[in-house]
């Protein structure tokens, strides 16, 4: 079963027809420098990371992600608030080859499932930029608000529950909540 | 009262410009970075007040963070303070709980529980040299000793074994941050020393702080060398009817590539109806922070 599991996987891995090159995100809860330096240090140390640009002033910071290296969102995110500060806006520039997108719908880019959110029907190609809506990657506000786009339970969750079994995903896999 | 009157309205004016919360004479609600060390280094001149000279007390403090919430401070204190002789105090471990967290973009509140254990083996009272000259006749005859006193005061920074307990709530809104605690002090006896009948056993203390960024105007580089404004009151009501007192404590910071401090500060007794060592004393400490060193996943 286990075997099974992984071919699954593999499967929709090698399935992936799109990359993360870039991740554009805003901290919040900070102002000066030290703090900016904090985050910036430790974006710097992980593993998939090439190069970070930060702007002090609007608390932004650019991650180049590595070629050939997978982004981890989640372990974006827990550096920014193992500095202390918490994550208000995220975004990942990713490379589409004929993807198709609707609201509610799942696909799988770098081996992690996409759950998109008010979006037109469309097929994505080239580069684009998708922003996520999971709890700690926008304010708790936008977070709130955004709840209006699906009646899905995954997107509090963040996990794939009853709900998204039909996609195939396994109940308790992760699912980012995305928008274009 | 005037200088009462001048230090609410120096905390007012300041708090209606920019600050930071890198607080010298307490600490934020905030927290230092998970993984990281912060080493400080302080010097720390009192004039005493019986005879007027200067003492000091030499600080070494380790920070630690912890965890995204929690913090530790542990210090060791050197001085000439209760003798005029410098030996080695004693020390005290802190702990910071960050409980709250309010966060928006370049702004928040946050609210945390600290608490404080110190020892020190300083003797219950304290000396200071005097001098006079006697003539009885038989030509002039210079009479020099110690005389010792007693300091009505609670101090967990070198003078006294004990602990401390409290919350904090600190507000920051783009370059303005306020800040402000409650906490309790509980005085034990130093070593074997007793603590004597006029040596206060518990007191509540307040503080309310804020800060203003003096530079730069905008940021653009981790280089550029920021320069914090201070002003800070301290406040202590001492248990069982003994008195109060409260203390100014202004202060200029100036950061260096975001990772090393410079704090320049003093203290001003502003009301006192107890004895207290010193009214006036001078700060100087340099602090070197080390990001995201213990993190054992870190990129080589």
């Amino acid at each position: 079963m286990k075997k099974l599991l992984v071919l699954c996987c593999l499967v929709l891995a090698f399935s992936s027809q799109a990359q993360v090159t870039k991740v554009f995100l805003q901290a919040s809860g900070l102002t000066c420098s030290m703090c900016s330096r904090a985050i910036y240090k430790a974006l710097t140390t992980l593993d998939f990371v090439e190069a970070v640009e930060a702007n002090i002033k609007n608390s932004t910071f650019d991650v180049k992600i590595r070629a050939g290296s997978v982004a981890d969102f989640d372990q974006l995110k827990q550096m920014v608030e193992d500095a202390g500060f918490s994550v208000t806006s995220f975004s990942a520039v990713v490379q589409f080859d004929n993807v198709k997108a609707q609201t509610d719908t799942h696909i799988v880019v770098d081996g992690r499932s996409l759950h998109f959110l008010n979006v037109k029907q469309q097929v994505l190609n080239g580069s684009k930029t998708i922003r996520l809506l999971d709890k700690g990657f926008v304010s708790n506000k936008e977070f709130k608000k955004n709840k209006a786009f699906t009646k899905m339970k995954c997107y509090d969750t963040g996990v794939a529950g009853d709900c998204c079994t039909q996609t195939g995903l396994p109940v308790g896999a992760r699912i980012y909540h995305v928008t274009i | 009262m005037k200088k009462i009157a001048a230090v609410i309205m120096a905390t007012g004016i300041m708090a209606s410009l920019n600050a930071q919360e890198l607080f010298v004479a307490t600490e934020p609600a905030s927290n230092m970075a998970k993984n990281s060390i912060g080493i400080r280094l302080g010097t720390r001149l009192m004039n005493m007040k019986e005879d007027n000279n200067l003492r000091n007390r030499l600080e070494l403090e380790t920070m630690f963070g912890l965890s995204k919430n929690l913090m530790i401070h542990g210090n060791l204190y050197v001085s000439d303070v209760y003798t005029g002789t410098y030996k080695a105090e004693g020390g005290s471990l802190y702990a910071k709980y960050r409980f709250l967290s309010q966060d928006a973009v370049h702004s928040h509140f946050r609210m945390a529980a600290f608490g404080k254990v110190s020892i020190s083996n300083n003797p219950s009272v304290y000396q200071t040299a005097y001098k006079y000259i006697v003539d009885h006749g038989s030509g002039p005859v210079e009479h020099t000793g110690y005389n010792g006193h007693i300091a009505q005061e609670i101090d967990l920074d070198g003078n006294n074994s004990g602990w401390q307990a409290g919350i904090i709530a600190t507000q920051l809104k783009h370059k303005l941050a306020v800040s402000s605690s409650l906490s309790f002090t509980n005085a034990l006896k130093n070593g074997k020393q007793r603590l004597l009948p006029s040596q206060p056993r518990y007191g509540l203390n307040y503080t309310a702080s804020a800060g203003y960024l003096l530079f730069p105007g905008q940021y653009v580089s981790y280089r550029q060398t920021n320069i914090n404004l201070y002003a800070e009151l301290l406040g202590t009501v001492l248990g069982e009817k003994m008195g109060s007192y409260a203390d100014f404590a202004p202060a200029v910071q100036f950061i260096f590539n975001s990772i090393a401090k410079v704090d320049i500060g003093a203290r001003f007794t502003v009301w006192s109806n107890v004895h207290r060592m010193s009214n006036q004393s001078y700060v100087l400490r340099l602090e070197y922070n080390f990001l995201n060193v213990l993190n054992k996943k870190r990129k080589k």
